[in-house]
């Protein structure tokens, strides 16, 4: 039962809060400036997201609301990882 | 019939996504395909595409990024819209080819929408079960999920998948479209062929041309400078033929060191080089593939346009791809594997030199028979053989490698006890209400299994295949749980005794032999 458990949970909970490296530990150059200032939106606007989801939760994806936070929040995720510009 | 196809994922994707939509059309179907709006520009010339809707990341994530929570509405707004949209299309079946969990809930809530509307859709790809958890559908997303892609090669050794990605994207769409039928002529470039550059084309020899693409969508897929300038210019010295960059905007820098150096360290001259990385837009380069002789690329997009169009492709492939997902399709194509200290120079020299003249020269890791080949069942490496027959063993029902010898003979018969004492904890779990010792057991048991192939790599899509189709298993009564999970564990103990009695026969025959 627990490899059942896991796999689902690990699909069915919200984005977990991923920290990215940041290779240069000196003086940030203007693009990871530009880098980190979208990065520090994204993970914003990802608590934003859970916190509105944790609000509204007790619903369930039955209703819209839920499912549209969650796909922001797959979508705010897969920025993050995937550290795409295509924000902008 | 209207079908959606979800398609979010990069440039070299949804190229390879052209076959389906044209298989799909053949048989009835009316294509829309959702795309990403900096990939659109690979659907552009796919006749079989009768619309093409957007996501627009900027216009949905935007004003959540930059306005905080005051921001929030309006991207739930921009979301609903797009999603309301697509509703309002009434599509007959939602084909998903993205696996990710964000397009998992757009086709989940396109199906909610339809729902609410009285409709039913039938949805194949990734969604979600009612309680939010992942569903998988159907039989070939779930072999997708197992055996595919980067949950496959995280465990130990390769990826094992041999199936191609266009051919398991049309066997997943199939799914929901059975009349659809994959042929050969789905591998086509744009209907309408464009105009070739005539600035982009190198000067006129025996041979021809050949194309080398100078980038991929990371770097890790392709090489660096100074390898592909030494590539370039001795294939150009040894077969006589002229050379044409490509590449994007952002490779256009590269572009030139390569040609730089070329120039300095091999003695090519500039003029025979044409540098057109950086200078082409998507429709410029089918035509431009069209007339090469030749494709030289990493794991990159123009590998899948070059298969659309029919060049053959010199496919680098770094270990950390699979060519067989990945790699190309025109016949007569060939792979060169390598690993962390690149491909052997020399190897690729000679391959793409007989490849250009007609040479008989072969050491390449693969010959490509087409896109439509008849996958390999034996190459030059004896351990991913193995796996890839038990792998198609177990989902085609091929014949199994026979196991051949005692670590894994012992492996196969812990794992038989160890399912045995699953099957029997479950069947009790069915007439209590609940006991902790059972459920305690259970995980002993996931735990021991978990470890038996850990210890025995070679048992890992096996372990892939069962862990799969437990999270496929939905939400439902405890009953119904228990009797899918018993059904399962029937299914993998024929398996694994099969397995068993098999390599204990081939025991005996070597003992008497």
């Amino acid at each position: 039962m627990k490899n059942m458990n896991s796999m689902r949970s690990r699909f069915a909970q919200p984005a977990p809060v991923v920290a990215v490296p940041v290779a240069n530990m000196g003086q940030p150059t203007s693009c990871e400036n530009s880098q980190l200032e979208l990065l520090s939106r994204l993970t914003e606007a990802s608590v934003i997201i859970r916190s509105e989801a944790e609000r509204i939760k007790a619903i369930g994806v039955s209703d819209r609301s839920v499912r549209l936070l969650r796909i922001l929040g797959e979508a705010i995720e897969e920025q993050r990882l995937g550290f795409q510009a295509d924000t902008k | 019939m209207k079908v959606l196809l979800i398609q979010l994922a990069r440039l070299g994707d949804v190229f390879q996504t052209w076959p389906t939509f044209r298989a799909l059309q053949r048989a009835g179907a009316e294509v829309h395909v959702l795309v990403r709006p900096r990939f659109q520009a690979a659907t552009q010339g796919c006749e079989a595409i009768a619309k093409v809707h957007e996501f627009r990341t900027d216009k949905i994530l935007g004003p959540v990024l930059t306005d905080g929570k005051e921001g929030l509405v309006s991207s739930m707004a921009s979301l609903d819209e797009l999603l309301a949209s697509l509703t309002a299309e009434k599509f007959d079946r939602i084909v998903n080819l993205s696996f990710s969990p964000m397009s998992s809930w757009i086709a989940f809530d396109l199906e909610m929408r339809a729902f609410a509307e009285g409709r039913a859709v039938t949805s194949v790809g990734y969604s979600r079960h009612a309680d939010g958890s992942l569903a998988i559908p159907d039989d070939a997303s779930a072999y997708f999920f197992a055996q595919v892609g980067s949950r496959a090669s995280a465990f130990p050794g390769e990826a094992l998948n041999r199936i191609s990605l266009p051919r398991l994207f049309a066997t997943i769409a199939q799914g929901a479209v059975p009349a659809m039928e994959l042929e050969a002529t789905d591998w086509s470039g744009p209907q309408e062929p464009g105009v070739v550059r005539e600035e982009l084309l190198p000067v006129s020899t025996q041979n021809g041309f050949f194309a080398v693409h100078v980038g991929a969508s990371e770097a890790e897929k392709t090489l660096d400078s100074a390898r592909w300038a030494e590539i370039a210019a001795r294939v150009m010295q040894a077969s006589g033929s002229s050379v044409l960059l490509l590449g994007s905007q952002d490779e256009t820098e590269k572009g030139r060191e390569i040609a730089r150096l070329m120039s300095e360290s091999y003695g090519i001259s500039e003029s025979k080089i044409v540098n057109a990385v950086g200078r082409t837009k998507v429709g410029d380069v089918f035509p431009l593939l069209k007339h090469a002789a030749l494709l030289i690329a990493g794991d990159s997009a123009l590998v899948h346009m070059a298969s659309l169009v029919g060049t053959r492709v010199l496919n680098l492939s770094s270990r950390t791809v699979s060519h067989w997902e990945t790699g190309p399709l025109s016949k007569g194509s060939r792979v060169v594997v390598y690993g962390g200290a690149g491909p052997q120079m020399d190897t690729v020299i000679r391959e793409a030199t007989a490849m250009l003249t007609g040479g008989s020269e072969f050491s390449a890791d693969r010959e490509v028979q087409g896109p439509l080949e008849e996958i390999a069942s034996k190459t030059n490496d004896a351990y991913s053989d193995f796996l890839w027959s038990f792998v198609s063993g177990l989902y085609m029902g091929t014949e199994f490698a026979v196991p051949q010898d005692g670590k894994l003979l012992t492996a196969l018969q812990q794992w038989i006890e160890t399912a045995e004492i699953e099957a029997v904890q479950l069947e009790a779990l069915k007439r209590v209400e609940e006991s902790s010792t059972i459920t305690s057991i259970l995980e002993r048991v996931d735990e021991v299994t978990a470890l038996i192939c850990e210890a025995e790599p070679r048992l890992a899509p096996l372990y892939r295949w069962l862990t799969t189709e437990r999270s496929r298993v939905g939400p439902q009564a405890k009953e119904a749980v228990i009797d899918r999970y018993l059904a399962i564990n029937a299914q993998l103990s024929i398996v694994l005794k099969n397995l068993y009695s098999q390599g204990a026969i081939n025991d005996r025959h070597e003992l008497e032999l």
